[in-house]
């Protein structure tokens, strides 16, 4: 998984919602969706979140989110 | 043009919000979901979320900061459902019971997929469900105590006409040659798009 890919939302009231992937906060992943209208950033469970697309042009640096995941909780 | 300062909506799995989150909702179960958003993001999405009251119970509090948490209650759809008059087949029993919830009779179109080897999917129809499982009809005679994935048709949409889907995940624990009975570990509703 990595910043900038296509993500469905698994759960919560949000379920089957399509954003993307924008960043991580602690041990939470935050998805940036399209909602009402409205540009939102919503802050989730990263079990919560399935990729349907990855980003089009690879990061230069490896932003692969579990990672960072990992190393936000040593 | 000002805007206020945009801060994140955040959403919880109930026994992973903040402790003084979850203390809001008392009642609150393991998959029950927990929404914090400020005032201005609770104007954009406020509405919509307690929209899912027409599906689950739907509860708003508002703090002393001017933002709002939600709670949702999605298992609690099937007693949601048989209030608003579906035929109920068995009403939640007196005193001690195994299932202790009431079974409503819903015939819906769902999809399955058991985690055995080799994977089956197949599809079907409901027959009757609770808040604890799922008895429906199926292609063929599935594979006892696997583990289960079940997508339904919910027989109510959203107001703004969203169709919505209950996705369970659980085991068998009855099966037989046309029919099987789930029993739901993890109960979430899906808008489809």
């Amino acid at each position: 998984m990595q910043i900038g890919d296509t993500v469905l939302v698994a759960g919560g009231p949000l379920a089957g919602r399509v954003g993307r992937l924008a960043g991580v906060s602690g041990q939470r992943v935050l998805v940036e969706m399209r909602l009402w209208a409205q540009q939102i950033e919503v802050e989730m469970d990263p079990d919560w979140v399935d990729v349907v697309a990855r980003r089009k042009s690879p990061a230069r640096v490896d932003e692969s989110v579990w990672e960072r995941l990992g190393s936000d909780q040593a | 043009m000002t805007e206020e300062p945009s801060q994140r909506v955040r959403i919880w799995r109930y026994p992973c919000a903040p402790i003084e989150i979850q203390q809001l909702f008392p009642d609150g179960g393991s998959d029950d979901w927990l929404v914090h958003a400020t005032a201005s993001e609770f104007r954009i999405i406020g509405p919509s979320l307690l929209g899912w009251s027409r599906i689950h119970p739907v509860k708003a509090v508002e703090l002393a900061d001017g933002s709002s948490v939600l709670w949702g209650a999605p298992r609690r759809a099937i007693s949601h459902i048989a209030s608003l008059g579906k035929s109920v087949v068995d009403k939640a029993p007196e005193g001690k019971d195994r299932r202790a919830c009431a079974r409503v009779h819903i015939e819906c179109p769902i999809r399955y997929e058991v985690h055995s080897e080799p994977k089956r999917a197949g599809t079907g129809q409901s027959i009757d469900i609770s808040n604890m499982g799922i008895c429906f009809a199926c292609e063929s005679l599935l594979p006892a105590k696997t583990k289960i994935t079940v997508w339904m048709q919910w027989p109510i949409g959203l107001e703004d006409g969203l169709p919505v889907e209950l996705h369970a995940e659980g085991k068998l624990v009855r099966s037989e040659p046309n029919r099987a009975a789930m029993q739901m570990e993890d109960v979430r509703f899906w808008t489809v798009a």
